[in-house]
C-alpha cells in the first residue's frame, strides 16, 4: 500500500497485549497526506510465535521501526535484512526486553561481558580508509555515529549506529506517570521543538476522548507551535550558516532569533519549555496588554527577517557551496516517506498542518514553501521561507485571537483506544501514538519524531560526496538524535556547544 | 549591492545585541517559572504536590510521629503544577534561575511535620495541621458540622469507614424497626 498507493509511512509501534490478551500487537500507521487519510494496519503475533513478517524489503523505511520492536519487544521481523541493535548499548543483553509489560524499571542496568556491534562492510569493492565520524564530534553536534569508507575524500559508502542516548521514557510514562503529567516529558524529549511533543501527545489523547479543546487554547496553541517553528528554523540557519564558515550569518541569524525568544518570554513566562500545552487546553492566559506587545514585536522582525535574508542568502558564495550538494531525489524521498522540509526541499509537497488540519489551522492563510532542488541549498531555501509564513502565521493568531476560557477539564478517557496525535514540526511530522489504559495511565506511548524518518536517508545523501560536505549534508537533515531516541536533552544551545575528542581519526585500512 | 556588503551594512546598524551576562545582571520576564519556594509556616502537610510531581523531585516520607517532605531542586523541572495543586497557597514561584551549586546539599529542602495519632485505633495516621485545616472547613459548613463530625475527624480513614458504617446502620436500623 505504501509504494503502489502512494502512501506514507508514519510509524509502526509494537504492544504488550500478553498478560489481557495472550499475544503481541504490532500496528503500522500509514498516512495520505494528499487525501488527509491515516491508516492504522495491525498485525498480531501470539505468546510462543513471536515472528511477523518484514516489511522491510518492500518498504524501506520500516527498518528501524522493525529493529525497535524487535529489541525492545523481543518480536522477530522474518525476512529483515539487516536486523542490527538499534537503540540499546552493545552490550544489552539480547534477550532482555524493555517494553514487556514484565520489565522492571527500577531494575539495575543489565550487560553481558563481550560486546560487539557488526558494521557493515563497504559496498564497493577496493581498498577504502575508514572514518569514524561522532558520536562526539566537532562538526555535528548531536551524539550519533557515522562510519564513512573513503576514497580519498570521496565517500564510498556509509553506516550509521544510534542509541546513545536511549532512556526508555516510553517505559517511564507506562509505568508511573499519568494523563496529566506525560505532557511535561513529552515537552522535555526534545530542547527545542518541546511544545510539537506535548502537542502531539495531548492531541492523541483529545482523539481517544473525543474531546475538543476551547477555540481559544485552539489559537494559542498555534501561536506556541508556529513560535517554536520560528526559533528553531533561525536556530538551524545559523547552524548552518556557521557549519559551512559563514560567522556573520550566525550571530545575525541568532540575533534575530532572540527576539523569538524574549517574545515567548513575554507570552509565557519562559524562554524555553513553556508547559503550555496540557490535555484540556494551555495553562496560561495571553494578556490584553501582553498580546498587543507581542504584535508590535512580530511586526519588527518581520522587517528585521526580511532584511536579513535579502543581505544573508543572496551571498554568492553561499550559494555555490551549497549548491549540489547533498542530493535526495523526490522518487527516494517518497520512497523513504521522508518528512518536513526535507522533503518538501526534494519537491514532495507534505505539510501536516494542511493535510491533516488539527488545532486551529485551517483558520490561517499561509503558503508551504516547496523546492525541487533536493540538494543543502534548496533545504536552506524552504527553511528560510518557511520561518516567514511562521511569522505571518504568528501575526495572524495574535491579531484575531478569540475570546473565551482557555481550559476545559477532560471528564473521561476510555480505556484501550488506539489513537493518533500528528504534528507538523520544525524538522516534520511528529507523530505520537497512544493506547490509552485504566488508572489514568497510558498503556502504550510511541513516540515517532521527524528525524527518525530523515535519519535514515542521510546515507543516501552523502554517498559520492566529499568529506568536507559531510558535517552540512548530515547538518542539513537538521537530526535532533535525542527526539529520535527519546531521552531528556534540557540544553537548548546543543547547537553550538562544541565538544572535541582527539582520538586518531583514521583507523587503518579494511 | 552584493550580499557581503548588505550584510556589513545591517551588522554595522544593528550594532551589539547580547549582555555581558554574568557580571551584567540579566532581566527575567514576567511570570517566570524560577525556584518554587515552600513557605514552611502556610504547608499543611497534605502531600498533593508530591503524588503530582512529574519528575518526582518532591518525596514525602511518613514515619511514626514525623511527616518528612523533601524538595531536591537538583530533580525539579519548575513546571509549576506544585503550586496548581496546592491547596493552601504554601508554593510561590521565585525568579531564581541561577541554581547551580557545588555542593549537592544546597539544593534540598526538607520541611517536618507532626503526625497525630487516630483517636481511635493509635496508629498515625496524617499531619496535626492537616486536622486543623480540615476543622476550620468543616466549621464553615454550618449547622452540617455536629458533633458527630467533629469526633469523626480525628479519626484515621479505617476507623472512619467503620463508626460511619456502623452509625448508618444504627441510623437505618432506627428508622426501619424503632429503637
Amino acid at each position: 500500500m505504501h509504494n503502489d498507493l502512494g502512501g506514507q509511512f508514519l510509524t509502526m509501534a509494537g504492544t504488550d497485549f500478553v498478560d489481557s490478551l495472550n499475544q503481541f500487537v504490532v500496528d503500522y500507521v500509514l498516512g495520505w497526506y494528499n487525501r488527509g487519510i491515516t491508516l492504522v494496519l495491525r498485525a498480531k503475533a501470539p505468546r510462543g510465535d513471536e515472528n511477523f513478517p518484514s516489511a522491510t524489503p518492500l518498504v524501506p523505511c520500516a527498518d528501524w521501526y522493525e529493529r525497535e520492536v524487535k529489541e525492545t519487544l523481543g518480536l522477530k521481523p522474518v525476512g529483515h535484512p539487516n536486523p542490527r541493535k538499534l537503540l540499546t548499548s552493545d552490550d544489552w543483553p539480547e534477550d532482555l526486553f524493555p517494553m514487556r509489560r514484565g520489565f522492571k524499571l527500577e531494575a539495575p542496568p543489565p550487560y553481558k561481558a563481550e560486546a560487539n556491534f557488526p558494521f557493515d562492510a563497504p559496498k564497493e569493492a577496493g581498498s577504502f580508509n575508514v572514518v569514524p565520524y561522532g558520536p562526539y564530534h566537532f562538526a555535528i553536534h548531536e551524539p550519533i555515529y557515522f562510519r564513512f569508507h573513503v576514497d580519498g575524500e570521496r565517500i564510498a559508502s556509509v553506516d550509521l549506529r544510534a542509541g546513545f542516548n536511549y532512556r526508555g521514557l516510553e517505559k517511564i510514562a507506562e509505568t508511573r506517570m499519568s494523563y496529566e503529567t506525560v505532557p511535561f516529558m513529552a515537552e522535555r524529549i526534545c530542547g527545542i521543538c518541546g511544545s510539537v511533543h506535548s502537542e502531539a501527545y495531548t492531541q492523541a489523547l483529545e482523539r481517544a476522548a473525543g474531546f475538543e479543546a476551547p477555540i481559544r487554547a485552539k489559537w494559542i496553541r498555534v501561536l506556541m507551535l508556529e513560535l517554536e517553528r520560528v526559533h528553531s528554523l533561525l536556530l538551524w540557519l545559523g547552524v548552518a550558516t556557521h557549519m559551512v564558515g559563514f560567522d556573520s550569518g550566525l550571530m545575525q541569524f541568532w540575533r534575530v532569533r532572540d527576539r523569538i525568544m524574549f517574545l515567548a518570554e513575554l507570552l509565557t513566562g519562559n524562554r524555553k519549555q513553556y508547559g503550555m500545552i496540557v490535555p484540556g487546553g494551555v495553562r496560561r492566559d495571553v494578556r490584553e496588554d501582553k498580546r498587543e506587545r507581542a504584535i508590535r514585536e512580530v511586526s519588527e522582525v518581520l522587517t528585521e527577517y526580511e532584511e536579513l535574508l535579502d543581505a544573508a542568502l543572496n551571498i554568492a558564495t553561499l550559494k555555490v557551496r551549497l549548491k549540489g550538494v547533498g542530493y535526495l531525489s523526490s522518487e527516494d524521498a517518497l520512497k523513504y516517506s521522508v518528512m518536513g522540509p526535507v522533503a518538501r526541499a526534494s519537491g514532495v509537497d507534505v505539510d501536516a498542518r494542511r493535510d491533516y488540519p488539527y488545532e486551529a489551522y485551517p483558520n490561517f492563510e499561509f503558503m508551504t514553501p516547496i523546492q525541487s532542488g533536493g540538494d543543502v541549498l534548496a533545504r536552506t531555501i524552504v527553511r528560510a521561507q518557511d520561518t516567514l509564513e511562521s511569522l505571518k502565521i504568528i501575526k495572524q493568531a495574535l491579531e484575531s485571537l478569540p475570546s473565551g476560557p482557555v481550559h476545559v477539564p477532560i471528564d473521561y478517557i476510555p480505556p484501550d483506544v488506539t489513537s493518533i496525535g500528528l504534528v507538523e514540526g520544525p524538522r516534520g511530522t511528529d507523530v505520537h501514538y497512544i493506547i490509552t489504559g485504566g488508572q489514568d495511565t497510558v498503556y502504550r506511548w510511541r513516540v515517532r519524531a521527524p528525524t527518525y524518518a530523515n535519519l535514515p536517508v542521510t546515507p543516501l545523501m552523502l554517498v559520492g560526496e566529499t568529506l568536507a560536505d559531510a558535517s552540512v549534508i548530515i547538518g542539513s537533515v537538521d537530526p535532533c538524535i535525542s527526539c529520535t531516541e527519546r531521552m531528556i536533552i534540557v540544553d537548548e544551545k546543543t547547537g553550538v556547544s562544541r565538544l572535541v575528542v582527539n582520538q586518531g581519526l583514521m583507523e587503518g585500512a579494511s | 549591492m552584493s550580499g557581503i556588503l548588505k550584510l556589513l551594512r545591517l551588522g554595522i546598524r544593528r550594532g551589539r545585541v547580547t549582555l555581558k551576562y554574568p557580571a551584567e545582571a540579566t532581566p527575567t520576564p514576567e511570570g517566570l517559572r524560577g525556584r518554587p519556594v515552600l513557605d514552611f509556616d502556610v504547608c499543611i502537610g497534605c502531600g498533593a504536590c508530591a503524588k503530582t510531581c512529574p519528575p518526582n523531585a518532591l518525596t514525602v516520607e511518613e514515619k511514626e510521629k514525623v511527616w518528612t517532605l523533601r524538595l531536591f531542586y537538583g530533580k525539579c523541572i519548575m513546571c509549576g503544577l506544585c503550586e496548581e495543586v496546592c491547596p493552601v497557597d504554601a508554593y510561590r514561584f521565585s525568579d531564581e534561575f541561577e541554581l547551580a551549586s557545588k555542593t549537592k546539599k544546597d539544593l534540598e529542602v526538607e520541611l517536618q511535620l507532626l503526625r497525630v495519632k487516630c483517636g481511635s485505633c493509635g496508629t498515625y495516621f496524617t499531619t496535626k495541621r492537616v486536622l486543623e485545616e480540615t476543622a476550620v472547613e468543616y466549621s464553615e459548613l454550618g449547622d452540617i458540622y455536629d458533633e458527630g463530625l467533629r469526633g469523626m475527624i480525628t479519626l484515621c480513614p479505617d476507623c472512619r469507614r467503620k463508626e460511619w458504617s456502623e452509625a448508618s446502620a444504627e441510623a437505618y436500623r432506627r428508622a426501619r424497626y424503632g429503637s
